[in-house]
C-alpha cells in the first residue's frame, strides 16, 4: 500500500468530504434536537401515525415501526432511506472518480508512470475509500451521541459502536460496488448513473415489497432491506443477514475492482 | 550490463475491430537516441503505452531493460521519465504538490528539481488550472527529469507549444543526452525535433513500422525547398534542368521555388548564378518525406496519414 496515494486521493476529494462530513453532522444533530419534542407529545404521534398511510410509512421505510423511540425516530426520519442516500452517493462519486474518472482526466498515467504496482494503486485507493467512509460515519454517529446526551435522550454507545460498525458495511458495500463498476467502465459519470439507478431502484423494490404480500420476495433484492438501524439502535443488535450480504459485499467487489484494474486498458 | 533499453518483438495491439500498431519490433540501445517518427494516428502512443504497461499488447512482447513489461510489474519505471504530449495533472493542485507526489511515489528525493525549476523559469506555487499549455509541460518535463532517469520517453513533448519553449525544452534534453548518455526514446511527426537529437528513426505508419534507419540516412532523402528570389525577373524553366532539381515553381516575376531531392550543395550553387535578394531553404514537410519515402517503396501514402490533431 502507498500512503501517498491514499492522502492524494483523500485531497482530491478533500472538499467534498468535508461538506458531506458537515452535512450529516448537523443532520444527525438536528434529529436528535427534534425527538424530544416528538417524543413528549403522544398526541401528535397518534396523529402522524394515523396521517401516514401504510404505503407512505414503507416509502420511509418505516412499516411496523414506532415514532415514538430513538431508533424508530431515527430511522424514519434519517437512517432508513436519506441517509443510506447521502452516504451512497458520497462514496459512489469518490468511487467513480477512483479509477474511471482518473483515466478519463488522464491523470491516472502521472501515478501509473511511477515505480507502484497496479495492485498498490488499486489498494491504495480502496483504503482512501475506506478513510473516507470512516469519517462520514463518524459524523454521523458522533454528533447523535453528543446531542442525545445535550438533550437528555438516551443514546446507549454500544448501540452506536454497532450503528457505526454497520454503517460502515453498508457504505462500503455500496462503496465497493461502485469501485468494482468504476474498473470497468472508462467514465465516472456513467459509474454515479448506473448505481444511482440501482440504489432507486432497490428503494423501490424495498417499497414495493413492503405494501404488498405478493411482492415480498423483492425486498430480499435490496440492500435496503438489510439495512435495520431501528433495530440497531433500539435493541443493539443486528440480523445474522445483515453482516452477511453487507459484508461480502464490502469484500468481494472491491476484490473484483482490483483484479479488473490490474488488466484493464489504461488510456483517456 | 543491459543489452536493449527499449524492445519490441512482434508487438501487436488493436482496439477491438480497429488497428493500433500491428506487429511492430524494434529495439533500442543504451545512449541511442530514438525517434519515434509518424504522422498522427499513426500508432506512435500506442506503442508508448505498451511500453509503459498503461496498455496490454493484443500478441507479441515488448520490453524495457531486457524485462518483458507486465501490466503491474513497476520495478523498472522509476528507471523512466515519460512527457505525454497532452500533460494530464490535477488541475487543483500547484506544480510543487506534483513534484513531491512524484517523489514520494518513486520514494527517493529529486535529485535536479531546483536546477530544472531555475532554467525552465517555472513557478511552482501556482496551481495547475492556472498554468499555460507551455508551462505544463515544464512542469511535466521537470518531474520526468528531476530524477535523473536512465530513459527518457518523450510523447511529442512539444506539440502545441510555441517555437521558444520548444526551443529551451529541447535545450535540456539534448544537454541530457550529452551530460548523462541518457537513452531517449522520442515520438514526434515533427522532423526537426527529430533531426535535433535523435541518432536512430523508425518511422510508423499506419500501425507498421515501414522504416528503421539512421537520422542522417533518412533526412538525406528528404526533400529540401529552396525559394530564391532575385533582383531581376527570372523564369523557372531556366533552373529545371539543374542537377538534384526534382521541380521549379514560379511564385512571382523575380520568385522561383525549387524541390531539391539530391545534392542540395551543388544545387543551390547552380540556383545562385545572378544577385540574390532572398534566399530560404526549408525541410520538406512530414507529409512530403512520407510521400517520396513509400513512392520509393512503390507505396503511396493514404491522404489520412498526415491529419494533424488526434490521438495518436
Amino acid at each position: 500500500m502507498s500512503w501517498s496515494i491514499v492522502m492524494a486521493t483523500l485531497r482530491q476529494r478533500r472538499t467534498s468530504l468535508m461538506w458531506y462530513a458537515i452535512g450529516l453532522a448537523t443532520y444527525s444533530w438536528f434529529i436528535v434536537w427534534y425527538f424530544p419534542q416528538f417524543a413528549g407529545n403522544q398526541e401528535l404521534m397518534a396523529q402522524i401515525e394515523k396521517m401516514f398511510s401504510q404505503e407512505m410509512m414503507a416509502a420511509f421505510g418505516a412499516s411496523g415501526m414506532s415514532f415514538s423511540s430513538l431508533g424508530g425516530f431515527l430511522g424514519v426520519e434519517y437512517l432508513n432511506i436519506f441517509w443510506v442516500l447521502i452516504v451512497g452517493f458520497a462514496v459512489i462519486i469518490l468511487a467513480g472518480k477512483s479509477i474511471a474518472g482518473d483515466i478519463e482526466a488522464g491523470t491516472m498515467e502521472v501515478t501509473l508512470t511511477q515505480p507502484v504496482s497496479r495492485f498498490t494503486v488499486a489498494f491504495s485507493r480502496y483504503v482512501a475509500l475506506v478513510v473516507y467512509a470512516i469519517v462520514i460515519n463518524l459524523a454521523t454517529v458522533i454528533p447523535i451521541s453528543v446531542a442525545g446526551a445535550l438533550y437528555d435522550v438516551e443514546v446507549p454507545t454500544d448501540a452506536m459502536l454497532l450503528l457505526f460498525a454497520v454503517g460502515m458495511l453498508v457504505t462500503l458495500a455500496i462503496g465497493g460496488f461502485a469501485y468494482a463498476l468504476s474498473a470497468f467502465s472508462h467514465g465516472s459519470g456513467r459509474v454515479s448513473a448506473v448505481c444511482g439507478g440501482l440504489l432507486g431502484a432497490m428503494w423501490l423494490a424495498d417499497f414495493i415489497s413492503n405494501v404488498n404480500k405478493n411482492t415480498e420476495f423483492l425486498g430480499k433484492l435490496s440492500l435496503f432491506h438489510y439495512w435495520k438501524p431501528a433495530t440497531i439502535i433500539d435493541q443493539v443488535t443486528a440480523p445474522a443477514s445483515t453482516w452477511w450480504v453487507f459484508g461480502i459485499a464490502a469484500v468481494v467487489f472491491p476484490a473484483i475492482a482490483i483484479w479488473q484494474f490490474m488488466r484493464r486498458d489504461v488510456a483517456a | 550490463m543491459t543489452e536493449t533499453v527499449v524492445r519490441c518483438e512482434q508487438l501487436t495491439r488493436r482496439y477491438g475491430k480497429s488497428r493500433g500498431v500491428e506487429d511492430l519490433s524494434f529495439e533500442v540501445r543504451p545512449g541511442q537516441v530514438f525517434g519515434f517518427l509518424g504522422p498522427n494516428g499513426a500508432g506512435k502512443t500506442t506503442t508508448i503505452r505498451c511500453l509503459l504497461g498503461l496498455l496490454p499488447a493484443t500478441s507479441g512482447k515488448a520490453f524495457l531493460f531486457d524485462h518483458e513489461v507486465k501490466l503491474n510489474d513497476a520495478s523498472d519505471r522509476g528507471r523512466i521519465g515519460y512527457v505525454p504530449g497532452d500533460v494530464a495533472l490535477y488541475p487543483t493542485e500547484t506544480g510543487q504538490w506534483m513534484i513531491d507526489y512524484v517523489s514520494s511515489l518513486r520514494g527517493t528525493p529529486p535529485k535536479s528539481e531546483g536546477e530544472l525549476i531555475e532554467r525552465l523559469s517555472f513557478d511552482p506555487t501556482r496551481r495547475v488550472k492556472e498554468l499555460s499549455k507551455g508551462n505544463r509541460q515544464k512542469l511535466a518535463l521537470i518531474v520526468a527529469l528531476m530524477h535523473d532517469p536512465e530513459l527518457l520517453v518523450l510523447d511529442e513533448p512539444t506539440s502545441g507549444l510555441d517555437p521558444i519553449i520548444q526551443q529551451v525544452i529541447f535545450d535540456i534534453i539534448a544537454e541530457r543526452i550529452e551530460r548523462d548518455g541518457t537513452t531517449v526514446f522520442l515520438s514526434s511527426h515533427i522532423l526537426s525535433e527529430v533531426e535535433r537529437v535523435c541518432d536512430r528513426v523508425g518511422v510508423i505508419r499506419e500501425g507498421r513500422l515501414v522504416a528503421e534507419e539512421s537520422t542522417a540516412d533518412i533526412i538525406a532523402k528528404a526533400i529540401r525547398t529552396v525559394r530564391v528570389t532575385y533582383d531581376e525577373p527570372v523564369r523557372a524553366d531556366a533552373y529545371s534542368a539543374i542537377p538534384g532539381i526534382d521541380s521549379v515553381v514560379q511564385i512571382d516575376s523575380r520568385t522561383i521555388a525549387a524541390k531539391v531531392v539530391s545534392d542540395l550543395d551543388g544545387a543551390v550553387h547552380a540556383l545562385l548564378d545572378r544577385p540574390i535578394h532572398d534566399l530560404q531553404v526549408t525541410h520538406a514537410s512530414l507529409e512530403e518525406i512520407f510521400f517520396q519515402y513509400y513512392a520509393s517503396n512503390g507505396e503511396a501514402p493514404a491522404a489520412s496519414v498526415v491529419e494533424e490533431g488526434g490521438a495518436s
